[in-house]
């Protein structure tokens, strides 16, 4: 069969239309492949074909391709699916793979950031929580200031309290210090308005004086200037006396540093 | 977007899934045009164009260009696998209907271009015989001897007529681009004159 007997044979439209077999597709599978003419004429009809096609289209449903190209994946065993969200048509509406495939390593990593933040923030109120505990202790320490303080001037005020001045002897002559005696209430407080400075490993000492005894020895402090403390009250004290002595206190006391004495007498 | 056939084939070769959606772009609608007048029931023929899809994917090792166009390739594939879909079902092969028919471009007319306008003046103008071969056996997937026996025609005159058919309507198509060919260029000479 020449290449016209074929062309005119009509087996190349039998052939588009794959209804050819046997010895008529063999020989036109043999001519395309060898014969430019019916090679030429095939594209002509194919191309006719097409049009004709394109002409009688029908609209399809982006879903078949979601299906077809799920049950490839399925078929292959991907885990990851294409994304074809960038292309022209996309309108699919099945859940988009791609961006699930992502969701654990951005959760993941959600996850940690959540956890740094949140452990950021327990040591910030861990901290937070000892700066209160601080303030608080702080404000307790006030409270209790206070109070003394409230005590103090009570007990200042109150009508059984009688202060006595100081005789400063004349090696401290600049002493000024007052003792506020309450033999009801059976209190002391000493109001320091000016003292001696003392030396290092220092302190000053109270004694009490009775009669022909021994001095007691009391209270031991370093407080300086204008301050009032509460200082031992011991009953039946003929007068008080003051003397700078070894830190921590003396059982006796050192005359040479006595700063002066307060007669209740 | 328009890819080019080498391009899709290139892709499906090397198993990139985009070839496929980039051949459903280009195709699905005129494969579904087959798929639809074989099979008039919706979801079973997407089912078939699903299969269809598959088919393209897995066999595309097997498709030789230099025997036909991609779309020849997957249009017979499309046709055989909704005939394969109508034997197993036991479906009758429906005839061409005239509702359906008029659905159908009705449907179609929203796709078409201003050249596939065109076509489809150009296809009013084959005669009736003619037409209603070429639509029964291109999209109806008609057996030569199917079209013999409820044609009353003899076998070899199957071919024949479908040969004259054919080469009508490229004769057609040919007319119609000589024409807008020639438009263009007597558009040019009318501006080249106006300008000179």
């Amino acid at each position: 069969m020449t290449s016209q007997e074929l062309i005119n044979s009509g087996l190349l439209e039998l052939y588009v239309l794959g209804q050819l077999e046997g010895e008529d597709l063999t020989t036109v599978e043999n001519a395309i492949e060898t014969d430019s003419a019916v090679r030429s004429e095939l594209r002509e009809i194919e191309s006719a074909m097409a049009k004709f096609a394109g002409l009688h289209a029908l609209p399809v449903d982006l879903s078949i391709l979601d299906r077809a190209l799920d049950q490839i994946n399925s078929q292959e065993g991907q885990s990851q699916k294409y994304d074809r969200s960038g292309t022209s048509q996309s309108r699919s509406s099945t859940p988009n793979k791609t961006v699930w495939s992502w969701a654990g390593p951005l959760a993941l990593v959600a996850a940690v950031i959540a956890m740094s933040i949140a452990y950021i923030q327990m040591d910030k109120s861990s901290k937070l929580t000892e700066e209160m505990d601080a303030i608080m202790a702080e404000c307790e320490e006030t409270q209790n200031e206070l109070r003394d303080q409230e005590l103090l001037y009570a007990a200042l005020r109150d009508e059984g309290n009688r202060p006595v001045l100081i005789e400063a002897t004349e090696k401290y002559p600049d002493t000024k210090l007052i003792i506020h005696h309450n033999e009801e209430e059976g209190t002391n407080y000493l109001q320091i308005s000016n003292l001696p400075q003392l030396e290092d490993g220092l302190a000053f000492q109270l004694w009490s004086l009775k009669g022909s005894d021994a001095p007691i020895p009391l209270t031991v402090f370093i407080e300086g200037d204008n301050a009032i403390i509460p200082i031992d009250y011991e009953p039946g004290t003929n007068a008080y006396a003051i003397t700078i002595e070894q830190a921590g206190g003396s059982p006796t006391p050192n005359l040479d540093a006595l700063i002066g004495v307060f007669s209740l007498g | 977007m328009t890819h080019t056939e080498q391009d899709i084939i290139d892709r499906l070769r090397n198993r990139d899934q985009r070839g496929l959606t980039y051949f459903y772009e280009q195709y699905a609608q005129a494969l579904m045009g087959i798929i639809g007048r074989i099979i008039q029931e919706r979801t079973i023929a997407e089912e078939v164009m699903q299969q269809t899809l598959l088919k393209v994917w897995n066999k595309i090792d097997q498709y030789e260009p230099e025997k036909s166009a991609l779309y020849t390739w997957s249009s017979v594939i499309a046709r055989n696998t909704a005939l394969d879909k109508v034997r197993l079902a036991g479906y009758k092969n429906q005839k061409y209907q005239e509702d359906i028919n008029d659905h159908l471009d009705a449907n179609s007319t929203e796709q078409r271009s201003g050249d596939q306008m065109d076509t489809h003046k150009l296809l009013a103008k084959l005669e009736v015989k003619h037409r209603v071969l070429i639509e029964k056996m291109y999209l109806q997937g008609y057996s030569q001897r199917a079209i013999s026996e409820e044609m009353d025609i003899p076998l070899g005159t199957v071919k024949t007529r479908l040969r004259s058919a054919i080469t009508l309507m490229r004769q057609e198509l040919k007319n119609e681009k000589g024409l807008f060919i020639g438009c263009i260029v007597l558009l040019a000479y009318i501006i080249y004159k106006l300008v000179s």
